[in-house]
């Protein structure tokens, strides 16, 4: 199972405000959305989510409000403030040089003759 | 900004916890509620997706849910405990009730103590106050002052901030709708209460201007005021005749106050009496307050300074060297005398508490054991360890709270019940209440009994358990005879010690009882007689008239009076308090050593209705009237210590500071009588003299009538009463019979004697039960090894013998540690003891006799029924 796939420290952070970047959605939607968003391979824990909601909140990259979902159910709806769209553009840049340096690592030029 | 948004984010979050909490689990409800669903659409079963649902959010969150859990098991515990508890009634209502009574015992005591020794008197700062003695080199314990050296006191010391005199006198009070009725007089001067720092709750205290009025004024205690005026708050104002005299009630005293602790009321001194107070009459006592940053050494050493200095400026005729001063604390003073016999008391509870302890702890091992199977289908199961103890717990606060609610609704009764019934309810500036610090310290006590009795042998067990894992039960049966031998073994050590501080005790009061008093008690009624209204001449006719009224009386055969009754001490003034003689001897003047002579004044056929005997001369006659020459009849001992050598008859002998109108006179010796115990049972005989009333001696407003009688001396009241009131309906009386006097005087003996005796019977008792429990269990549990020895030719005699052994193995080692413990104590088994050691050798084989007779009985039972152990029946088993 992909339940336990290890996320780097700090993705949680980034999958969830590329998540709410195009528009607001409850807790639940956004795991079903990571889960579907990378087959089924990386499965948010509930437990972490609430609390990485809480911190981004905290920091006063997302807010939350009640709204009704589609099918009628009070929900709590988490959307993206101006902060926190600067913030998705400046880690999406980290996580791409991360991405460029870890690929570099992994497959390695072979040193010339 | 963002820790802006931080602060906001945390403030919100607090302010509105509750709407926030409830928020938190309504979107979690949402989530897994989609979750399930979503589950659902992939064709799982309902339960099954929303089990999975909840497994995967993992809520509640862990420590709610721990303590969730925690509760859930905790309650189930605690009913479960509730359900084994209520199967066994009997182990219940024993654990509850010793540990429930030892508790209220406890607290009881804790409570009269603290009240004596450790709460605050209700004065300002009540650790300040003092009272003072004058001292010389024949009275080193101090006695009383005279006014005009107390003012001297009070004008050349600093080291004090107050200083205040008073002396107390019985009397009677009257107002135009009673009756007089005796009470006790305090006169003190004006600083009183300013020194006390006690404030009225009606009316005003007096203060140092009321000394400057001719008129006189009381305060009434709160006592009288209750028992004379039934509580009217009008009384400030109202006019009382005390003593015959007119005066005027200027406030009442709140119940606290009581000092003197007998004192009813207390009264300004006159103006013009205070002049004629001369230095040699000694009537004072002293009370004082520390002034502020001085200490007590400092105000003892100005003092004894101050009292020196004037000694020499006023040389008294006197052979008394060394005059000086001591203070000593108030407190002290109060209920110093008190305390050996509390402390006492409260070791001989503090034993019993123990014990019960101890045997509770036994019953408790037993419980356990018992469990054994139970425990390990559990731990089967899969029980941890702390899980059993956990239940152990339960069931250890469930009777914890019980025995304390019973024992704090039992203790504030059982201390009011012991203050009123014993001694102390005397000295009421005290009053003992279970306060706050009793309550905890109930419920500490039962929760220490109840964690010694239950979960101890709970942990003990699964210990033993755990180390014999696989082993039989025979082995744990082994570990609880060790552990609870142990238990017994201290028993019967502690029962020991009581039972020999017990016989200590019994044995002095025995000794005390049969003492040799040198008086008659039986068959005398007594009457405390005050007729302060009278003028002295027609006091004394009347005194003298009374007792021929009273003798002529049907089944009265002798009367006499008295100005105090032997072994009651009467409001505190001993008789020999402030007398010293000078003897004139063949060989010259000769004055007494250690002690002042005691001083008697007496009328009528004293003598003949105390049953003292006349040893040689005569006893008073009609011929010693007031104009003969001053005579005196002196006790045995006196003769003894004056006049060794020679026939004291027709010597002459004078007195200093008993009476005024003794002084510088002489008295001629006319009759030697038997040695009375004047003032306690305890000390030896001391010098004592007596004097005739006929002679114009001694205090003629109060006297106590002695009246011999023929048959039941109670039966003689009211006849008695009628006479008195045919001669003058005003006089005060009080009436007691002799003996009833006396067991007054020996209750601190007496409640010493049943206190401990009591404490030992129980104490032994519960060693015997302990014994009993023990060997029982033992025999039960070694029943299959006696059945093969019976089965192998062991005769009964042998089995018996062999089980009686090991009781021996038990009790010898306790009995021993027991009187090595008496004999290493035996300096504060002092305090129990009259004229004999605390290494009695009687008491100790007694008390060691007894504790091994009666443990071999308790054993005797279980034994026989080892021999009748049929060896077919165990062994086929």
């Amino acid at each position: 199972m992909a339940t336990d796939t290890a996320m780097l420290q700090g993705t949680l952070d980034l999958l969830i405000l590329q998540t709410l970047a195009p528009s607001p959605q409850h807790g639940w939607g956004i795991t079903d959305h990571i889960r579907r968003g990378s087959g089924e391979v990386m499965r948010v824990n509930q437990g972490s989510l609430y609390v990485a909601l809480d911190r981004l909140q905290r920091r006063g990259w997302i807010v939350s409000d009640w709204r009704v979902t589609p099918n009628g159910r009070r929900a709590r709806y988490y959307s993206l403030t101006t902060e926190g769209r600067r913030q998705l553009a400046a880690e999406r840049r980290k996580w791409e040089r991360t991405v460029a340096a870890m690929t570099l690592l992994l497959n390695p030029v072979p040193p010339r003759p | 900004m963002s820790w802006l948004h931080g602060l906001r984010y945390a403030a919100r979050s607090l302010l509105r916890f509750g709407r926030f909490a409830q928020e938190r689990r309504e979107e979690a409800e949402f989530h897994r509620e989609m979750e399930a669903d979503r589950l659902r659409r992939e064709g799982l079963p309902d339960a099954a997706a929303r089990l999975a649902a909840d497994a995967a959010f993992g809520w509640p969150p862990a420590t709610e849910r721990d303590l969730r859990w925690y509760l859930e098991t905790f309650t189930s515990d605690l009913r479960l405990a509730v359900r084994t508890l209520r199967r066994s009634p009997l182990h219940v209502t024993t654990v509850v009730m010793s540990a429930a009574g030892a508790v209220a015992i406890a607290t009881m005591v804790a409570s009269i103590l603290g009240a004596l020794f450790v709460r605050p008197l209700p004065f300002r700062d009540s650790e300040r106050l003092v009272v003072a003695w004058q001292t010389d080199s024949l009275r080193p314990q101090g006695f009383n002052v005279s006014l005009p050296n107390f003012r001297d006191w009070a004008a050349r010391t600093t080291t004090f901030a107050a200083m205040a005199a008073w002396s107390q006198r019985t009397g009677a009070i009257a107002d135009d709708r009673a009756d007089a009725r005796p009470a006790h007089l305090v006169e003190v001067t004006g600083d009183f209460f300013r020194v006390l720092g006690a404030q009225p709750m009606l009316g005003r205290a007096l203060d140092v201007d009321d000394e400057k009025r001719d008129d006189l004024v009381v305060v009434l205690s709160h006592r009288l005021w209750h028992a004379m005026f039934g509580g009217d708050s009008t009384v400030p104002g109202r006019r009382i005749l005390v003593n015959g005299n007119a005066t005027t009630v200027i406030g009442v005293m709140p119940p606290d106050v009581r000092y003197p602790p007998t004192g009813d009321l207390w009264i300004s001194w006159p103006h013009d009496r205070q002049q004629y107070l001369p230095r040699n009459a000694i009537t004072q006592q002293v009370v004082a307050r520390l002034a502020d940053g001085m200490s007590f050494e400092q105000a003892l050493a100005e003092l004894d300074a101050v009292a020196r200095s004037l000694a020499a400026e006023h040389p008294v005729r006197s052979q008394n060297q060394a005059t000086g001063a001591l203070v000593r604390p108030l407190r002290e003073e109060l209920f110093g005398r008190e305390r050996p016999l509390l402390v006492l008391l409260g070791a001989g509870i503090a034993f019993v508490l123990l014990v019960a302890c101890l045997n509770l702890a036994c019953a408790g091992l037993a419980r356990a054991l018992d469990r054994v199977p139970d425990l390990d289908v559990r731990t089967a199961l899969g029980a941890p360890r702390w899980r059993l103890l956990q239940s152990a717990g339960a069931e250890a606060l469930v009777l914890a709270v019980t025995s304390s609610t019973l024992a704090l609704l039992a203790a504030p009764w059982m201390t009011a019940f012991v203050w009123r019934q014993s001694a102390f309810a005397s000295m009421q500036s005290a009053h003992p209440r279970v306060g706050v610090g009793g309550g905890m310290l109930a419920v500490l006590l039962s929760s220490g009994i109840m964690a010694a009795t239950v979960l101890w042998p709970a942990w003990h067990v699964s210990r033993a358990r755990r180390r014999l894992v696989g082993l039989t039960r025979q082995r744990v049966v082994g570990t609880r005879s060790r552990a609870s031998s142990i238990l017994v073994g201290v028993q019967v050590a502690m029962a020991t010690l009581l039972l020999v501080g017990a016989g200590l005790a019994a044995r002095s009061t025995l000794r005390l009882l049969a003492e040799p008093r040198g008086f008659d008690a039986s068959r005398v009624l007594t009457v405390g007689l005050r007729m302060p209204h009278l003028p002295p001449a027609r006091a004394a006719r009347l005194s003298a008239a009374l007792l021929d009224s009273v003798r002529a009386i049907p089944g009265v055969t002798a009367v006499g009076a008295v100005n105090h009754l032997p072994l009651t001490a009467d409001a505190g003034r001993s008789p020999r308090a402030a007398s010293a003689i000078v003897a004139h001897t063949a060989a010259g003047p000769v004055t007494d050593g250690e002690v002042g002579a005691g001083f008697h004044a007496v009328d009528g056929e004293y003598f003949t209705a105390m049953r003292i005997p006349v040893q040689r001369g005569r006893a008073f006659t009609a011929s010693d009237d007031a104009d003969a020459p001053r005579a005196a009849v002196i006790s045995e001992s006196m003769a003894r210590r004056f006049w060794a050598n020679e026939d004291a008859l027709g010597r002459t002998f004078e007195v200093f500071g008993a009476d005024s109108r003794l002084a510088s006179q002489q008295l001629v010796v006319v009759g030697v009588v038997g040695d009375v115990r004047t003032t306690s049972l305890e000390q030896e005989s001391l010098p004592d003299y007596y004097v005739s009333y006929a002679q114009g001696i001694g205090n003629v407003w109060h006297r106590y009538l002695v009246i011999r009688t023929a048959g039941d001396p109670s039966r003689l009241v009211p006849a008695v009463r009628q006479a008195i009131r045919a001669a003058d309906p005003q006089v005060a009386m009080e009436f007691a019979t002799m003996e009833h006097r006396l067991a007054r005087s020996l209750v601190r003996w007496l409640l010493a004697g049943a206190t401990l005796g009591t404490v030992a019977v129980i104490g032994l008792v519960v060693v015997l039960l302990g014994v009993y429990g023990v060997v029982a269990y033992t025999v039960t549990a070694r029943r299959r090894e006696i059945g093969l020895r019976i089965a192998l030719g062991a005769t009964p005699a042998g089995v018996q013998a062999s089980v009686l052994r090991s009781v021996a193995r038990l009790v010898v080692p306790g009995v021993a540690a027991g009187v090595a413990g008496a004999l290493a104590l035996g300096n504060v088994l002092q305090q129990l003891v009259f004229e004999l050691s605390p290494r009695d050798p009687v008491v100790l084989t007694v008390a060691t006799l007894a504790i091994g007779v009666a443990a071999l009985a308790a054993a005797f039972v279980p034994a026989r029924r080892a021999t009748r152990i049929d060896p077919n029946e165990v062994l086929r088993a």
